[in-house]
C-alpha cells in the first residue's frame, strides 16, 4: 500500500530485535530506572514524530510540546468528565492533536524558515494561554491531579511501573516502526523531496501543500498519543507541559540526536534525559551545560549523536 | 464592559510608550536578519543582560540607572561582537558556499538552534550569577510622578524611557542614512558580494551590526529595568514579541519594525483593556497571523533597509 519493499522490513528488524533484547529486562534494575526509562520512551516518540516535520519535511517547529499537551489534556478530560476509557481516550487525544496540527499546518503552508519557526512558537504560546485561562475546563495553572490510570486488563494492573513499562515499550517500538515505514515509503520520499527543494518538487507535479499537511497530521498524532500516555502514567498534568521551554527541549532531542534519522531523536531523548538525571545535584548548572551542548553539536557535529556514533563505528571498522 | 475615556487615553499613552521600546528591540533583530540572514533567537537574552548589567553597574559604581544603561549597552554590545566572532563567523563562509533550498534550510536550522542554545546558556548564566529572584533597579525617577491635566499620571521613568527610545530610533535612522558605515551596512544587506567588490569589509560590518543590534536590545533592558522587574527569563517573554514586531514590519525593514513596534504596543495595551489582561499576549500573535495572511512581506514590504 505504501510501496514498502520487503527488505526494508527485514533490514531494520534486526535493530528492533537488539532494542527489544536490551529494553525488556530494564524493570529488573528497580523502580527508579524503570521510571526514567518510561519517560525517555515517551519523549523519544515525541522527538521522533517531530523529526518527521523537521528532519524529513524540512518544517521547523518550535511548538511541538503544544500537541503533546493537547493529547494529554484531551484524554484526561474525557476520562475524568465522561468516564471514557483511557485506552480510547488516548487515541482520541492523538486525533485531537492532529486536528490542532491541521489548525497550525494549513495556515502555515507557505511559511518558511524564521517565519514558520515564529508562527509555531506563537501557536504554542496560544495553546499554553488557553490551558492557563480556560480554568473551568483545565483548572488553569493548578493542573489536574488524580488522573485515572490505564484500566487493568485481567490480572495486569497498569498502576505498577513494571506493567506500564511494557505498555510504553510496545508503544515506542510500534510508533518508531510505523514512522520508519513511513519514511521508507513513497510518502517519505516525497516529504524528503520537499525538504531538498520545494520548488523542484512542485515543478514535477508533487502536491506539496497536501504532503506538508500530511506530515503535520502524522507528527502531531504521535505527539498527542505520547502526551496521553504521559498523563495516565504520571496521573498529574499542568500547562507546564506545553511551554516554549518544553518545545525547545523536545526539539533539542531531535537536533542533538541527529535529525532526519528517526533513530537520532531516540538517542537524543535518552542522552538528554540521562544528562538531566546525572546533573540533578548540579541543578543550577544544568541548562548551562545543556545550552553548551546544543552549541557544540550544531557547530562541530551537525549530524548529531547518531552521526558521531556512525563516525566512530566507521573508524572502528577501518 | 464600559471603558472610561480617560482609561482609554491612559492605555493609548502606555501603548505608545511600550511600543517605542518594542521598536528599539525589534530594530536590532531586524538588522541582524537583514544584514546577516541570521534569525537570532537569543535576542531577548541580550535585553535581559542589558538589564542585569545596568543593575550591576548601579550597585558597583552607584548612580542613576538611566545614565548607566548606555554603558551597559556598550558592554553587552561587546559581548555580541565576541559571540559573532566565536560562533557565527565561520558559518557565514559556509552560507556563501551553500546552494539551493535545502542548503538554506539547514543553514537556517543551524543558526536558529545555535541561538536557541545561546539563549538557554545565557538564561542559566544569569540564574547562576544573579539568582532566580526578580529584582528591581532602584531609581528615584520611578517615584517621581508626572501629572497631566485630566487626572492622568505616570512616573517620570516611563517618560524618560519613551524619550530615550525615540531618540535612539531617530539616531539609528540618521546613522544608517547618512554615515559611511551606515551606507556600508545598507549595501551589505542588499548584496554582500557586491559590497565586498566595492571594498566593504563585510565581516567588519557584521561585527558593527551585531554590536548595534545587541546594544540596542540591552539599552531597552536597561531603561525598562527600573520600571519592571528584572529576572533571568525576562528575555524569553520579549523575544517572541520582538519577532512578531519584525515579521509585522517586514523582515529586514528598519522603518517597518519601528512602526510595527508602536502598532503592537498600542494593540496590546488596548487589547488588554477590551479583552482582559489574560489575553493580552495573544493580541500580538493574532496581528502577526493576519499580517502573514494578508501581507506576508510585512506592512511596508520586506527587504528594504
Amino acid at each position: 500500500m505504501l510501496g514498502i519493499t520487503k527488505d526494508v522490513v527485514t533490514e531494520t528488524s534486526k535493530y528492533y530485535l537488539i532494542a527489544l533484547i536490551l529494553l525488556i529486562p530494564v524493570p529488573l534494575a528497580g523502580d527508579y530506572v524503570t521510571h526514567v526509562t518510561i519517560l525517555v520512551m515517551l519523549y523519544a516518540v515525541t522527538a521522533a514524530s517531530l523529526d518527521i516535520l523537521v528532519g524529513y519535511t524540512g518544517r521547523l517547529s518550535l511548538g511541538h510540546a503544544a500537541f503533546f499537551a493537547v493529547g494529554a489534556y484531551t484524554s484526561t478530560l474525557l476520562a475524568m468528565n465522561w468516564g471514557v476509557s483511557p485506552w480510547i481516550g488516548i487515541f482520541i487525544g492523538g486525533l485531537m492533536a492532529s486536528v490542532f496540527g491541521l489548525i497550525l499546518g494549513v495556515p502555515s503552508l507557505k511559511l518558511r524558515g524564521p517565519y514558520l519557526a515564529i508562527s509555531t512558537l506563537g501557536f504554542g504560546v496560544i495553546v499554553w494561554l488557553m490551558l492557563i485561562n480556560l480554568d473551568w475546563l483545565t483548572r488553569g495553572p493548578l493542573g489536574i491531579p488524580g488522573i485515572p490510570p490505564l484500566p487493568g486488563i485481567g490480572p495486569i494492573d497498569f498502576r505498577s511501573k513494571v506493567a506500564f513499562y511494557y505498555v510504553a515499550l510496545a508503544f515506542t517500538l510500534i510508533s518508531i516502526f510505523l514512522l520508519h515505514l513511513l519514511t521508507k515509503s513513497r510518502v517519505g520520499k516525497i516529504l524528503m523531496s520537499i525538504r531538498e527543494d520545494e520548488d523542484a518538487a512542485l515543478s514535477v507535479g508533487v502536491d506539496v501543500p497536501l504532503f506538508k499537511v500530511y506530515a503535520f497530521l502524522i507528527a502531531t498524532f504521535f505527539a498527542g498519543i505520547s502526551g496521553g500516555l504521559y498523563a495516565h502514567y504520571l496521573r498529574y498534568i499542568s500547562p507546564e507541559i506545553s511551554t516554549l521551554g518544553e518545545s525547545i527541549y523536545i526539539l533539542s532531542m531531535t537536533i542533538i540526536g541527529g535529525f532526519g534519522t528517526l533513530v537520532g531523536p531516540v538517542m537524543g531523548a535518552a542522552v538528554l534525559s540521562l544528562l538531566q538525571e546525572l546533573l540533578r545535584s548540579y541543578l543550577e548548572y544544568r541548562y548551562l551545560i545543556y545550552g553548551m551542548l546544543i552549541i557544540l553539536v550544531m557547530k562541530f557535529f551537525p549530524s548529531g549523536i547518531y552521526g558521531i556514533v556512525q563516525f566512530i563505528l566507521r573508524k572502528v571498522r577501518e | 464592559m464600559v471603558v472610561q475615556p480617560m482609561e482609554l487615553l491612559e492605555q493609548i499613552l502606555f501603548g505608545l510608550m511600550i511600543g517605542g521600546i518594542y521598536g528599539v528591540i525589534g530594530v536590532g533583530l531586524t538588522m541582524i536578519f537583514g544584514v546577516m540572514r541570521l534569525s537570532n533567537f537569543a535576542h531577548g537574552e541580550f535585553y535581559m543582560l542589558g538589564a542585569y548589567f545596568t543593575y550591576t553597574f548601579v550597585t558597583l559604581i552607584g548612580g542613576d540607572p538611566f545614565i548607566l544603561a548606555p554603558l551597559a549597552a556598550i558592554a553587552v554590545g561587546a559581548v555580541g561582537i565576541a559571540i559573532n566572532r566565536l560562533l557565527f563567523k565561520s558559518l557565514y563562509e559556509e552560507l556563501k558556499e551553500a546552494k539551493g533550498a535545502a542548503a538554506f534550510y539547514f543553514q537556517d536550522l543551524k543558526f536558529i538552534m545555535l541561538t536557541i542554545g545561546l539563549s538557554i546558556l545565557f538564561v542559566d548564566l544569569a540564574l547562576v550569577l544573579w539568582g532566580p529572584i526578580p529584582i528591581s533597579i532602584p531609581s528615584p525617577l520611578t517615584k517621581h510622578i508626572v501629572k497631566l491635566p485630566g487626572g492622568l499620571s505616570f512616573s517620570l521613568a516611563r517618560l524618560i524611557a519613551f524619550v530615550v527610545a525615540i531618540a535612539t530610533l531617530v539616531g539609528l535612522y540618521a546613522f544608517l542614512k547618512f554615515t559611511k558605515t551606515g551606507r556600508a551596512i545598507r549595501a551589505t544587506a542588499q548584496n554582500p558580494s557586491a559590497a565586498m567588490l566595492v571594498g566593504v569589509n563585510i565581516y567588519k560590518i557584521y561585527d558593527v551590526t551585531m554590536f548595534l543590534s545587541t546594544g540596542l536590545a540591552a539599552l531597552a533592558g536597561g531603561i525598562l529595568g527600573p520600571i519592571y522587574n528584572v529576572y533571568p527569563t525576562m528575555g524569553l517573554d520579549v523575544v517572541a514579541k520582538a519577532f512578531v514586531v519584525v515579521i509585522t514590519g517586514g523582515m529586514g525593514n528598519v522603518i517597518g519594525s519601528i512602526l510595527a513596534g508602536f502598532l503592537i504596543g498600542l494593540a496590546e495595551s488596548l487589547g488588554g483593556l477590551f479583552l482582559g489582561t489574560e489575553y493580552k499576549q495573544v493580541v500580538a500573535f493574532v496581528i502577526m497571523i493576519i499580517v502573514l495572511w494578508v501581507r506576508p512581506e510585512g506592512i511596508l514590504g520586506g527587504g528594504r533597509k
